[in-house]
């Protein structure tokens, strides 16, 4: 091998000569870039991931801070109560008759039944007959839908006799089984909106029922924290 | 005067031509290898930093987890409160037959007190009333109180009569828009 580069002509031996430092070069460049540049690729986006995730927990976190020193934290019981995860015809049959003994209305004939389902919520119907002077049982009624439970009224049929009315009356009742799951730690959540806040404020204004609702555990990791 | 002497044999030389290529790649070789040299290291010194930087990312992100696994409780709470006010609002717009009959009992607020609802029936779609009206002037309230409303998308009067003893008897059906 030797011999035979020591053979070749002057000029052909100086070419390899003087190229031979350039190729090298040039083979090491692709050698780096090959083994280089995917890395240096690789951990930008790993710096980049870490980045996003840091700003996500950092946001969580404020969120999270920020929410449990809000009144809206201690909101959360007027909410269950105004919407209950469990069929609620008892406590509303309760409120229904609080608030007729309040207004001066004899109401009886109560009877409680399933009610509309739909994906999310679940309705339940009370039918019921109240009675007393019209004025009373006209504020009776407009005071149904100010209740917790949420209660909407569905139809009246009322009859005035002798200074006297009667009406019988259909509400719905709704209720809606608790979320079961949290989102995962790393993933982004927001703070209750002006909306929801309003809404919240709306709620915290309803009729409480005397029954006390139980609220859902708080206490140490549960995968399952709702209590389903 | 400089002589310029060349005692190499003739067989070693190179023309001039070739030797100017020759120059200039050698040239590039110095000028390539520098640029080598520099980028490895410009690559290890990026390496090295964004490696530490991920390190004290890793070491932050690790600290708010445990700080947000902290305020589960929170979080708990605000996944409640929205699910809850999302399915109560979805509740509260559910058809109601008393904004049906709140619209009805604004045409009653003038009507004086003698004056008797015979049958009212509610729902979230229609109203029918039928009242018994004592005077003319309650008359002209009512029925001035329901022809300047536009709670209502029709307004039929079903029925219409008079007794000199009860007074005006009026039959209503109103259909909400």
């Amino acid at each position: 091998m030797r011999k035979s580069f020591e053979n070749l002509p002057e000029s052909v031996k100086a070419t390899i000569k003087a190229s031979a430092p350039l190729a090298v070069v040039i083979i090491l460049f692709i050698l780096v870039a090959n083994f280089g540049i995917p890395r240096v690729a690789g951990l930008r986006d790993q710096v980049t991931t870490a980045q996003s995730l840091k700003a996500t927990l950092s946001q969580k976190l404020s969120v999270l801070q920020s929410f449990s020193q809000s009144s809206a934290s201690g909101s959360v019981t007027a909410a269950v109560t105004a919407l209950p995860d469990a069929n609620p015809s008892a406590i509303v049959v309760s409120q229904l008759k609080n608030l007729a003994s309040g207004g001066g209305v004899n109401i009886s004939g109560i009877k409680s039944g399933s009610g509309s389902t739909t994906s999310s919520l679940s309705g339940i119907n009370t039918s019921f007959q109240a009675t007393g002077p019209r004025d009373a049982v006209i504020n009776y009624l407009k005071n149904i839908e100010t209740i917790a439970p949420i209660t909407v009224v569905s139809s009246i049929r009322l009859i005035e006799n002798a200074g006297v009315a009667t009406a019988d009356v259909s509400v719905v009742t709704y209720w809606a089984p608790n979320p079961t799951v949290i989102p995962s730690v790393t993933q982004p959540i927001t703070d209750l909106s002006a909306s929801e806040k309003q809404e919240l404020t709306q709620i915290a204004g309803l009729i409480q029922p005397t029954v006390v609702q139980s609220l859902p555990s708080e206490t140490g990791v549960n995968p399952a924290p709702f209590g389903q | 005067m400089p002589v310029n002497l060349n005692l190499l044999p003739p067989e070693l030389a190179v023309s001039k031509s070739l030797g100017t290529v020759l120059k200039t790649i050698r040239a590039l070789s110095v000028i390539a290898v520098a640029a080598f040299l520099v980028s490895v290291t410009g690559i290890v010194i990026y390496f090295v930093v964004g490696t530490i930087n991920l390190n004290s990312l890793n070491a932050n992100i690790n600290q708010l987890k445990s700080q947000v696994t902290a305020q589960e409780a929170s979080e708990q709470q605000i996944i409640l409160l929205k699910d809850r006010i999302a399915k109560i609002e979805q509740a509260k717009a559910a058809p109601s037959a008393l904004s049906t009959a709140t619209k009805v009992d604004s045409f009653l607020a003038n009507v004086s007190a003698g004056s008797v609802i015979n049958q009212f029936d509610a729902d979230p779609a229609k109203a029918d009333i039928t009242l018994n009206l004592k005077s003319n002037a309650d008359l002209t309230e009512f029925i001035q109180g329901v022809s300047s409303s536009t709670l209502f998308g029709s307004i039929d009067l079903s029925s219409f009569g008079f007794n000199p003893a009860t007074g005006y008897l009026v039959g209503l059906s109103m259909s909400v828009k």
